[in-house]
């Protein structure tokens, strides 16, 4: 509420260990920005309430004048997403390069494609209004965190190959001028460059990149590999040495010894594979010289004769898993055939999809039977599928196409989500529904009100087990229900790749036992 | 006084937000929730406006411009607890960003009406606060709720 805008100096370098180290969570200095006058009022206040000491401001030109005066006043800022002059990211983003200060966005958008963005921009944390008391509370831990975020990294440079600076956390927390931005700087670009890769998958999880004690490979550096990989391949025939797939990610942070170790286990993996496909194939693979059967160039073809599963299935499967978006790569849409100007895509029969218990899960696990399937089809049709639930017999590029929607969905889902528990209540439920009933023309929200239906009753009827799917970033609902399939291809660690399909096997009965609980109320 | 809350709590006008409002009131500001509630009025008010011009002016409506001003509503009405006008907000942002101009006028009218009636509501509430006050003789704030 007040305008308090302190003016102490810089303090001299010698001084801020001593504050950082004495400063609780009471005398937290906080810089709160919404354009939003009433939500602005109501947070300053309680941001007072809880002993901390509040500027506020409306304006995020003015606020980003504040930070710059005086940086150091500073230990956290709250600012919400959307604006008329500065959008929320942006303004984010502004901070994050200039200062070393953590954020909050805040928003009364709750839908899962924006917090992921928000969290992907650098956000500490998301709240979504109405701000609570008990919110405003924890945000101290910010503070702390972004502290030992620093020291974690300080304490990485000896385990890992992970390079980072040498400023101590206090030195980037508060003062020398000179060396916090160059800090600031080098990690944007880092984000920046793994920002860019990760764009067209917008909507999976991201990896944390706080915790770097051991080498993760996460999906862009997968992805970097892969290509590596394919590229040494259909040059050099066998001779893919680690060192020229490091030379090709051009990876600063990955160590020979790293691409060595990934590059025996995806060999491994993909070995037991093409032993499995030669004992249940119809389809030889020897056709392909040995090592190397699979490549890219050799996609467009392996459509064109009729067996789009066999042949891709050996190279895609450790390959879908780490990233989604390379499978896309791997058959850009063009490469499909084109009629009637749709683009026909191969899925699976529908009606091998529609039977949503185990024996048909199994069933179209061994039999294949790829359909050409027209766009428009797939999306009115799509509902209805859960081609998402099963990876195995969608190929990678279908499963990539429609997780796409089904993010989107998804993403839309806690709109709804959030009146369906509205309904209950006597005369309010009559105008949620009301306005509900109208609105439901459009496709995406007649399926959005299915799908709360689908997820809320699989919670409850089912004891679906989510721990194959190793969830360490999730914790809310939403994120949950979406990231049934995405867990896989969230981050490859160092685990062996047969074993995530394995998991993968059992998680399949898991999705499926969700979907079908849904679909019996539907 | 109690009564209209417990009321309003149950029609589901209000939710537990506006609790938090009541204790966020302190000595240091007296007339918190008033403040506060009015200068939501004012917001609401605009932004009503706003969107009335937006969904008659043209034929093509600006639903970009619209979701950014139901952004808003939802924010602040979820701030002060206003919870009924909040869920026909979040239907209206649904049905803007469907380009659905029908559910967007309906989800309008339905908006203009819960509004109306929590204006109303909050009115009377902080009337009957008066009036205590006032009977009571006192001038620092009530506490209990």
């Amino acid at each position: 509420m007040s305008h308090s805008v302190t003016n102490e100096c810089s303090n001299p370098p010698n001084l801020t260990k001593e504050k950082e180290t004495s400063k609780s969570p009471k005398g937290l200095k906080v810089l709160a920005i919404d354009d939003n006058v009433v939500c602005l009022k109501v947070l300053g206040s309680i941001l007072q309430k809880c002993g901390y000491i509040v500027t506020t401001t409306r304006d995020a030109k003015v606020a980003l004048e504040i930070l710059r005066k005086n940086k150091e006043n500073f230990d956290i800022v709250i600012t919400d997403v959307v604006r008329d002059d500065i959008d929320g990211f942006k303004l984010l983003e502004a901070i994050g390069l200039e200062m070393d200060i953590p954020v909050i966005m805040t928003s009364a958008n709750d839908e899962r494609k924006t917090i992921v963005e928000g969290i992907k921009h650098g956000a500490s944390d998301y709240l979504v209004k109405p701000i609570k008391m008990e919110d405003v509370k924890n945000i101290f831990q910010h503070v702390t965190i972004s502290i030992n975020k620093n020291k974690a990294t300080q304490d990485d440079h000896s385990s890992t190959p992970i390079s980072c600076n040498d400023t101590n956390e206090f030195g980037v927390q508060e003062s020398s001028s000179s060396i916090l931005p160059h800090k600031r700087i080098s990690q944007q670009d880092n984000d920046d460059d793994e920002e860019t890769n990760n764009d067209q998958s917008s909507d999976e999880s991201c990896p944390p990149r706080k915790k770097k004690n051991r080498m993760r490979w996460t999906k862009e550096l997968h992805k970097k590999f892969m290509d590596a990989y394919y590229q040494l391949e259909a040059d050099t025939f066998d001779k893919v040495v680690p060192k020229r797939i490091l030379e090709i990610m051009n990876e600063p942070k990955v160590t020979r010894e790293k691409v060595a170790s990934h590059l025996q286990k995806f060999r491994s993996g993909l070995k037991k594979h093409k032993e499995n496909l030669n004992q249940d194939s119809t389809i030889s693979t020897s056709c392909y010289p040995p090592g190397h059967y699979v490549t890219k160039p050799e996609i467009p073809n392996m459509f064109a004769n009729q067996k789009p599963y066999l042949v891709p299935r050996t190279q895609q499967i450790p390959n879908m898993f780490a990233n989604q978006q390379n499978a896309a790569n791997f058959a850009p849409i063009s490469t499909y055939p084109r009629l009637d100007n749709f683009i026909y895509r191969p899925v699976l029969a529908t009606n091998a999809i529609s039977q949503p218990d185990l024996n048909g899960l199994q069933y179209h696990y061994q039999n294949h039977h790829p359909r050409w399937i027209r766009d428009d089809e797939m999306l009115n049709s799509m509902p209805h599928h859960s081609v998402y639930l099963y990876p195995y017999s969608s190929i990678p590029v279908s499963m990539n196409y429609v997780g796409a929607p089904y993010h989107q969905m998804f993403g839309d889902l806690p709109v709804s989500h959030q009146m369906t528990p509205s309904a209950p209540f006597d005369s309010s439920g009559l105008v949620v529904s009301s306005t509900h009933g109208q609105v439901q023309g459009g496709n995406l929200v007649s399926f959005n009100d299915r799908g709360v239906q689908d997820f809320s009753v699989g919670a409850n009827s089912s004891p679906i087990n989510f721990n194959g799917v190793q969830i360490d970033d999730i914790n809310d609902d939403s994120e949950r229900r979406s990231n049934v399939l995405e867990n896989n291809s969230s981050s490859l660690d160092d685990d062996d790749l047969s074993t995530m399909v394995q998991q993968l096997d059992m998680k399949i009965p898991a999705a499926s036992k969700v979907w079908s609980s849904g679909k019996g109320v539907v | 006084m109690n009564r209209l809350l417990a009321l309003l709590f149950h029609q589901g006008v209000l939710d537990e937000q506006f609790l938090q409002l009541q204790q966020l009131q302190d000595e240091s500001s007296p007339n918190f929730v008033s403040e506060v509630v009015n200068i939501y009025f004012q917001e609401s008010e605009k932004l009503l406006r706003n969107l009335r011009s937006l969904l008659m002016d043209r034929e093509f409506s600006d639903y970009k411009k619209m979701g950014v001003h139901l952004n808003q509503f939802i924010g602040s009405s979820s701030s002060i607890g206003a919870k009924r006008v909040r869920n026909v907000c979040v239907a209206f942002r649904v049905a803007s960003e469907q380009n659905n101009r029908l559910g967007c006028l309906r989800a309008l009218e339905l908006l203009e009406h819960e509004y109306c009636y929590l204006k109303n509501k909050l009115h009377e509430l902080f009337q009957i606060e008066q009036q205590r006050l006032l009977a009571a003789a006192v001038r620092y704030p009530v506490q209990q709720h």
